[in-house]
């Protein structure tokens, strides 16, 4: 009865609930318990939602879980998160950034430089007006540490997105290549740029990113900021949730020792909010890391993050707007600074549609085909793109024409 | 419900079990009856009066024929008979029937067939083949029906068995539905469990974790696809398969003998024959023998003439197939066994008499690898793709990669799979499924037992977690 006693005594735990069980981490819908109704026993949904939800909800659930999970790391090298690889030295990668690195996702030269020629419009019309317009090139894990890829994703590259972008044809872009900066520091600096555990730039690789953008926005502005500072760099064996992301989400028994990582005590003045610039910044995960730290707060008066150009997050993630509710010229005139900050892994779909927004704002008689959007909306849909891709690769057609053919399809038959 | 699922392990089956043995003896069937309702009535809610009314229909037709002779008890025995091929037919063939003669009409004519497709229940091929096995026994006085509807209804509804086998015939359990409590010890409990425990162990850490990569294999584009891809697919198929079945026969046959019934084998280490007539006496054993018992025995087997053998192979393996699914596919890979039983009988057999055990062994597992295509693929065209490419004998590089989870079980089966043909690996797996009195042994394998358990518990409850570091990326 030894054996067999794991099956009561589950239940019988949930029932109880003696101590509270431990979270587990990272973003993920819980399941609710279904409400049987006539429609939906017959139909067999219920009895699916109802399974679902009982997965979810045995005793002790959050450690089985996590003692899947250590088991899997321990003996098998295997994180069990979608996209996540081991590499060398216990680094965690996400495969996607993997294949960016080695152009899986490039999306051709002559759209790169439609691109390269959208932004410059829009950077020096933006300048007329007294704003300043920076494009940001954040760095990648897989461009800074290739040498630890796991050795079954190692094969031969060719042109990637970054570095299509990062050597623009059209001279006079504005730009900060933080891949570049940090490639610069790695063979010198003391403490990880990116840590073991972590997907995105490590607070203290952010700090420093952000001190070089910084000085750049003054640069571009010929103006004065307050400088992103730090008195003392504090050394720790135990990273912040930040520097843990993925180690986090991969939810194990035990943490994963890595390097020391460092944290710099900041030095914010904060004196004369009022005379201080407004900064909008488009951006994707790799900004929590500086709303986390407030780099940005010693600078600017205030930031606004429209999070990929979908969401507008103000006063720290509280309020939500979508960007599409928003006048967008009239946003634009609200700040001093815009930056766009965007990572190898979607520069596929380099500004999300804002470059292309804001042009066919100034330039409304160069505005863009329905045909070039429908490409762009297959571009910045991952799945659709892969699609295409595929239909390419069986009707042994090369990939341009299979986008401008499903583009072509889409401006016929689809609703923008 | 999946016996493989949180909900039947842990509240389905311990509430079951409890209310079963705290049952007195007079009750237990009807508690058996009324879970094994609930369990069918849970996967497929609109079938179950289907279900019902031709088990109620069935026992009362039966039970007339019994007490019937010569010209009118022949007319009941057809009448059951199409009343049940019938039902098969219709819910299971009626799809593909339609589908194909479109296919043909689409030819010459855009006015096709209108159909709304039927939903297949679950289980049906199991339980009408179950319901036939009873006709026929009762029919050919192999033994006496039952007097109560609710033991038939129990002998076909008897939930570790009604979804996915083995397949048990009526003459070998209809003693255990009347009386078993013989059978009922806590050596029967134990072993019972322990041979769940395996089973569900084959299932979730075996068969779960090969059949994802094989199915992102069978995914790929012909472009994608590369030799040494197909090959190491198919042969992860082939262990897939076999754990993912074998497991769930273990788990039918444990919770079986758990409630005091003894369930025939299914499987007996199947990739160790060393011929095809082999491997269909230890592949779905169950299976083999109903198809043996009532369709090649009263076709004439094999004591009429060859020709007349071959034709009976060729049938039973047709129907196999087609049994198995309604496709093309599934009535090739029927016929390719058949063939080659059919080559067995004529020549195979005698000419491969004195080779070498392991040559035997290779050779099987190999024709087996190539009907397992023919199963996997979800048409012929795709079959016909994927047998060019394992033929292709061009070594590409491919970026698809494995993880150290699927490659050592890969290995670790491999190993146990064909390790099983040393004499002492198949008296240690015989012993492994037998009481033990010795407190040692118990105990060890009450730790295992116990240690599978929860990581099997954990695979399932963590399957479907996949947590992002943030929602919006």
């Amino acid at each position: 009865m030894v054996v067999i006693s794991p099956l009561y005594f589950l239940t019988i735990y949930k029932c109880m609930e003696p101590v509270n069980e431990k979270e587990l981490k990272g973003d993920y819908i819980l399941k609710v318990m279904p409400e049987l109704t006539w429609e939906n026993w017959p139909d067999g949904s219920f009895q699916k939602k109802y399974s679902e939800y009982i997965e979810e909800n045995i005793g002790l659930r959050n450690l089985l879980v996590e003692l899947r999970n250590q088991l899997d790391y321990s003996l098998f090298n295997k994180a069990n998160v979608d996209g996540v690889l081991i590499g060398g030295n216990g680094n965690l990668y996400d495969v996607r950034y993997i294949d960016a690195y080695y152009g899986d996702d490039f999306i051709g030269d002559d759209l790169v430089k439609e691109k390269l020629r959208k932004i410059k419009a829009v950077q020096d019309t933006l300048r007329k007006e007294g704003i300043t317009f920076l494009l940001v090139l954040e760095p990648s894990k897989a461009r800074y540490l290739p040498e630890h890829f796991p050795p079954f994703t190692i094969r031969k590259g060719s042109t990637s997105n970054y570095e299509a972008f990062a050597d623009p044809s059209i001279p006079g872009i504005d730009f900060v290549d933080i891949n570049k900066l940090f490639l610069s520091l790695k063979d010198t600096i003391s403490y990880p740029l990116y840590t073991t555990s972590g997907i995105h730039w490590s607070d203290y690789g952010c700090a420093i990113a952000i001190r070089e953008i910084i000085k750049r926005i003054e640069e571009e502005s010929h103006s004065k900021l307050d400088p992103v500072e730090w008195s003392r760099l504090r050394a720790t064996d135990f990273p912040s949730d930040r520097d843990y992301d993925v180690a986090n989400v991969m939810n194990l028994l035990f943490e994963i020792e890595g390097p020391k990582t460092a944290y710099p005590d900041f030095v914010f003045r904060h004196e004369n909010p009022s005379q201080k610039p407004d900064l909008l910044v488009l951006g994707d995960s790799y900004f929590w890391n500086i709303e986390g730290q407030g780099l940005f707060s010693n600078s600017f008066r205030n930031t606004n993050h429209w999070h990929y150009n979908k969401i507008l997050y103000e006063n720290g993630m509280k309020s939500q707007t979508p960007v599409q509710a928003l006048d967008l010229k009239k946003e634009l005139k609200k700040h001093d600074v815009i930056l766009l900050m965007q990572t190898e892994l979607t520069l596929y779909d380099l500004g999300w549609g804002f470059i292309e927004q804001v042009y066919d704002i100034y330039y409304p008689e160069d505005q863009e085909t329905l045909v070039s959007y429908w490409e762009r909306q297959i571009l910045s849909d991952r799945e659709w793109w892969s699609k295409v891709r595929k239909q390419a690769k069986k009707s042994n057609t090369p990939w341009r024409t299979a986008l401008r053919n499903n583009a072509l399809y889409a401006a016929e038959n689809l609703k923008k | 419900m999946v016996f493989s699922s949180n909900l039947f392990l842990l509240y389905f089956f311990p509430a079951v079990f409890l209310l079963y043995c705290l049952s007195p003896r007079s009750v237990k069937n009807y508690v058996l009856l009324i879970a094994s309702i609930a369990f069918y009535s849970w996967g497929a809610p609109t079938f179950i009066c289907i279900v019902l009314l031709s088990v109620f229909s069935d026992f009362y037709i039966i039970g007339v024929m019994h007490r019937s002779d010569g010209r009118r008890k022949k007319i009941l025995l057809l009448v059951s008979l199409a009343l049940n091929i019938g039902l098969l037919i219709y819910f299971k063939y009626a799809n593909f029937f339609v589908d194909n003669v479109n296919s043909f009409l689409a030819s010459f004519t855009t006015e096709l067939l209108e159909w709304t497709k039927i939903v297949l229940p679950v289980g049906i091929s199991f339980f009408v083949f179950k319901k036939l096995s009873y006709l026929l026994d009762v029919y050919w006085k192999r033994h006496a029906p039952f007097s109560k509807i609710s033991d038939y209804s129990l002998f076909i509804l008897l939930f570790p068995e009604l979804v996915a086998g083995p397949i048990v015939r009526f003459s070998e359990i209809a003693d255990q539905i009347i009386e078993r409590s013989k059978q009922e010890t806590i050596d029967d409990r134990l072993v019972g469990l322990f041979r769940f425990i395996i089973g569900l162990s084959k299932k979730v850490l075996v068969a779960n974790v090969l059949g994802q990569q094989v199915d992102k294999i069978f995914a790929l584009d012909q472009a994608e696809l590369t030799m040494p891809l197909a090959w190491i697919g198919i042969v992860a198929y082939s262990f897939q398969i076999y754990f993912d079945f074998s497991g769930y026969s273990d788990m039918a046959i444990g919770i079986a003998r758990m409630l005091g019934f003894k369930f025939p084998e299914n499987f007996n280490n199947p990739y160790i024959s060393q011929s095809i007539t082999e491997f269909w006496k230890r592949w779905h054993i169950t299976l083999g023998r109903w198809m043996k018992d009532y369709l090649y025995v009263p076709l004439g087997g094999n004591r009429l003439s060859a020709k007349r053998t071959y034709f009976n192979l060729f049938l039973v393996f047709l129907l196999s197939g087609l049994w198995h699914g309604a496709s093309w596919t599934f009535v090739a890979w029927g016929l390719f066994h058949g063939f080659f039983l059919i080559l067995d009988r004529w020549f195979l057999d005698r000419f491969k008499k004195n080779w070498p055990a392991a040559i035997n062994i290779l050779l099987t597992y190999f024709t087996v690898l190539i009907g397992w295509v023919l199963f996997r693929a979800t048409d012929l065209h795709q079959a016909s793709d994927y047998l060019t490419k394992m033929f292709s004998f061009k070594v590409e590089s491919s970026s698809f990669y494995f993880l150290n989870d699927f490659k050592f079980i890969l290995i670790a089966v491999f190993i146990f799979c064909f390790a099983a043909a040393n004499k002492r690996i198949q008296q240690f797996q015989t012993r492994l499924y037998e009481p033990s009195m010795n407190l040692l042994p118990l105990s060890f394998r009450s730790i295992f037992a116990l240690a599978f358990l929860i990581l099997c518990i954990g695979h399932i409850s963590s399957s479907d977690f996949n947590p992002f570091i943030y929602f919006a990326f």
